[in-house]
């Protein structure tokens, strides 16, 4: 993946040869020539990097590594705005695409020599398939689908990223401010359906089902909250111990009054006999919480129902949160027991 | 298991002065390798010999850029996260000329200016409510508003909120809530952990703050 000019530097009579390369190129008898011992730049003195007398963390890099930045020290200082230039800057991200001078500098050398911005398109795509969890060559996606007012490649190309790593966050990063930015919403929600059918406990598909839903219908609707609720019991049925679908059930009810939600305890009351998981007990407490504070009657057996829960996950299903759990526990006696037993929520630690 | 403190002593003050070729990836963030080195062996409790510590210093002010802000490395442009860095491996070594190579020309983030006292309300007037926005349906925070809550993120957004006594404008009940054994554990807890890392006191329920910043 070298640049289109790092051919023509790759010839076998120049002097100065290195006996090592580093790209498997010696089999066509080829050799990478220094930067130093291309005629064409000759006219540059290399600019080396000014470490001071005693560096600290000072980089062994290689003497390739060395004599490119050497001559991208010298071209940023002369601000030069050339071809050739542009070609060093390929260079230089190939070595280290964190170099966000470089990058910098490269969209610079684009608006300046005004090159063909679908070319660049075709390069960026390139990089990210390579390194696709790097900061800089996303945000410089971002720059050339803004400056070509293009995002007909994004999504595509963001899946195919995502089907390597259904995860990577840049990814979803940029996938969320294309949808937005260009109101590209059509077809999300069945891409995420797609994505949770492949792996329900994906997180990322959850927070973009979340995201999706959010910036268009909203969960103020009751046909489309409903919709979600059954949507996620219907998962959890399939995967009782996915923490992801749970988050999603509590999250999208929390401003919707959790505890009066129409049928809601009855399916979890239910769910618990067959599908338990310590998810499930942590969002009955949440539900028990949410009628202590919402719903005025019953108050000693609602609270009882939930201390007993927090009992449970601390001591058994939940035990490497006991410490939450009891902090929890003490929260919820002290703000709805009664005065006589009330105890200090936080205990010694 | 214990902690092999002498390896990784020798580890960390060998990385200081001297690193292989496969960190050139980081030739990007020297300011940053000062820092996460000062910091281990400050945590390990070893001290930094006084030349070494110098050269630290002239290192990172030349990294410093004319316009304001340290960059990556020597040449290149500044940039808010190894301003951070730099800033804060300044702050560890802590002599006078460490806080000389400091112009108040630095560039800041909230943990930087809070370090150097120069808050002021308008330079952070939209910040805590744009990091309330990263605050998602998952209770944590992500890198922009819309993300899936993420550790590095939550831990950045909430400090900052705490350097800019905003936290109460997030949702702490839920930002706690049980998403991962990370987060599951008491707010006072929480609080003390940024305090002891950015070494100023966090306004706490008990009323017990020494040094609040410089407003």
């Amino acid at each position: 993946m070298s640049a289109a000019g790092d051919e023509e530097h790759l010839n076998q009579e120049e002097g100065n040869v290195e006996p090592e390369t580093e790209y498997g190129i010696e089999d066509i008898g080829m050799r990478y020539v220094f930067y130093r011992d291309r005629k064409e730049w000759a006219d540059v003195d290399p600019v080396p990097q000014d470490d001071g007398p005693n560096p600290i963390v000072k980089i062994a890099y290689s003497d390739k590594f060395m004599d490119v930045f050497d001559y991208f020290r010298a071209v940023l200082r002369r601000d030069e705005r050339s071809e050739r230039a542009f070609q060093l800057t390929a260079d230089a991200i190939e070595l280290n695409a964190a170099n966000y001078t470089v990058w910098h500098y490269r969209r610079v050398l684009v608006q300046s020599l005004q090159k063909d911005l679908r070319e660049e398109m075709k390069y960026i795509t390139a990089i990210i398939e390579d390194q696709p969890k790097n900061y800089q060559v996303w945000h410089h996606r971002r720059m050339i689908v803004e400056w070509l007012k293009d995002p007909s490649q994004e999504l595509e190309f963001i899946a195919d990223i995502l089907s390597q790593d259904a995860k990577n966050y840049h990814a979803w990063q940029h996938r969320q401010w294309v949808i937005q930015e260009y109101k590209l919403w059509d077809g999300e929600l069945e891409y995420i359906d797609q994505l949770l059918d492949e792996d329900v406990r994906n997180n990322s598909a959850w927070n973009q089902r979340h995201f999706v839903i959010f910036n268009t219908t909203g969960y103020n609707d009751t046909a489309v909250l409903e919709r979600e609720v059954q949507y996620s019991l219907k998962l959890i049925k399939k995967a009782p111990h996915n923490e992801s679908a749970w988050n999603y059930l509590k999250g999208i009810l929390q401003d919707h009054c959790l505890s009066t939600y129409p049928n809601l305890m009855e399916q979890i009351l239910e769910l618990q006999q067959t599908h338990s998981s310590p998810y499930l007990i942590a969002f009955l407490v949440d539900m028990y919480e949410d009628m202590l504070e919402n719903v005025h009657n019953n108050q000693e057996e609602t609270l009882n129902n939930a201390l007993e829960l927090c009992d449970l996950l601390a001591e058994e299903k939940d035990n490497i949160r006991q410490e939450y759990w009891k902090y929890i526990r003490g929260c919820l006696k002290n703000k709805y027991g009664t005065s006589e037993e009330s105890e200090s929520p936080s205990e010694e630690h | 298991p214990s902690l092999q403190r002498e390896q990784h002593y020798i580890y960390l003050k060998r990385g200081l002065r001297h690193l292989s070729d496969a960190y050139e990836c980081l030739d990007a963030s020297r300011p940053w390798l000062c820092y996460w080195i000062l910091h281990s062996l400050e945590l390990l409790d070893e001290s930094v010999p006084s030349s070494v510590a110098s050269d630290v210093c002239k290192f990172l002010a030349r990294c410093q850029s004319p316009s304001g802000g340290f960059a990556g490395g020597p040449g290149q442009h500044p940039h808010l996260a190894p301003t951070y860095a730099a800033v804060n491996a300044l702050c560890i070594i802590g002599t006078e000329e460490a806080y000389n190579v400091i112009d108040r020309s630095a560039y800041c983030a909230a943990s930087v200016a809070s370090l150097t006292n120069i808050i002021t309300a308008p330079l952070f007037e939209g910040t805590p409510s744009w990091i309330t926005r990263c605050q998602n349906w998952e209770g944590g925070l992500g890198g922009v508003p819309g993300l899936e809550a993420h550790g590095g993120y939550t831990f950045c957004g909430m400090a900052a909120m705490v350097i800019l006594q905003k936290e109460h404008m997030l949702d702490l009940k839920s930002l706690l809530a049980p998403t991962h054994p990370v987060y599951n554990i008491c707010p006072d807890k929480v609080a003390q952990a940024v305090q002891h890392f950015h070494q100023m006191a966090v306004p706490g329920k008990s009323g017990s703050s020494s040094q609040t910043p410089n407003l």
